[in-house]
């Protein structure tokens, strides 16, 4: 049975959005992912992170913490922010809910990363933070 | 994120180059708004075909721009031959009222029988 982990923590910067996915998008590659499964998995850990960073911290700068695990092949991947937490996650999952409406973010994140990963959970405690642990079985589709 | 503006017969094509995230869609929404205002074109195709990854930060650029050449009368078409981007896409059902082909010869084609019809 495959099993490994890798972490990685990083600055609130939106620049390092692409860091975080290429990283855990290459975790993956361990488990012989077909391609479209690597792009949902980046996709979803897309979304967390850019969540942790115009939610989690908005206009302040805080760590994010990413933790990606694969048990045999279904790997589970955790985006955990300090930041101001989510007063009401089953609002804040529902499709077009946003509370950024000025710079066009189309209130779609929760429901990519439910639609792209076969399960999504979502922790928040106000004031303290969040912390998304999203899994996707790979190679179940590979013909 | 690399963005090229390109205009044929009065139509602004705008091709997407790299990765379009929350940090990408910061850079070119204003670049885009701004060329459509000078272009003063009724056409806008925001063509993806070169675009390696997009996540929904790219679906509120593409509403975004959506409304922006509506509320002058023109139209918005896409190009996006890739699989994974046309999943999102279409996710948010965005070809109910966006006109979305996997080539640009297509879109061109599209719009030249629009013009024709009128």
């Amino acid at each position: 049975m495959r099993e490994n982990c890798v972490n990685i923590d990083f600055l609130s910067k939106s620049e390092n959005e692409f860091l975080s996915r290429a990283f855990v998008g290459s975790f993956a590659l361990l488990a012989d992912p077909t391609a479209a499964e690597v792009a949902d998995i980046k996709t979803a850990v897309s979304e967390a992170v850019t969540n942790a960073i115009v939610h989690g911290y908005k206009d302040t700068t805080g760590v994010i913490y990413i933790s990606c695990r694969l048990f045999g092949d279904e790997l589970t991947v955790s985006v955990k922010d300090n930041g101001k937490g989510i007063d009401d996650v089953k609002k804040a999952m529902e499709p077009l809910y946003t509370t950024s409406k000025d710079a066009e973010r189309s209130g779609m994140g929760f429901t990519v990363m439910e639609t792209f990963m076969d399960s999504v959970k979502v922790d928040s405690i106000v004031g303290v933070g969040t912390k998304i642990t999203m899994t996707k079985r790979i190679g179940r589709n590979r013909i | 994120m690399q963005i090229i503006f390109q205009s044929r017969d009065n139509i602004l094509i705008v091709k997407l180059i790299g990765e379009l995230d929350h940090h990408g869609a910061e850079q070119i929404r204003e670049k885009i708004d701004n060329k459509i205002i000078s272009s003063n074109s009724k056409s806008l195709i925001l063509d993806l075909s070169e675009l390696k990854f997009m996540d929904s930060s790219g679906i509120g650029i593409i509403i975004g721009r959506y409304k922006v050449i509506s509320s002058v009368g023109g139209k918005l078409y896409i190009v996006c031959p890739s699989k994974s981007i046309n999943k999102l896409i279409r996710m948010c059902s965005i070809e109910k009222i966006i006109v979305i082909k996997d080539t640009l010869d297509e879109i061109i084609e599209t719009i030249t029988k629009e013009k024709v019809q009128k």
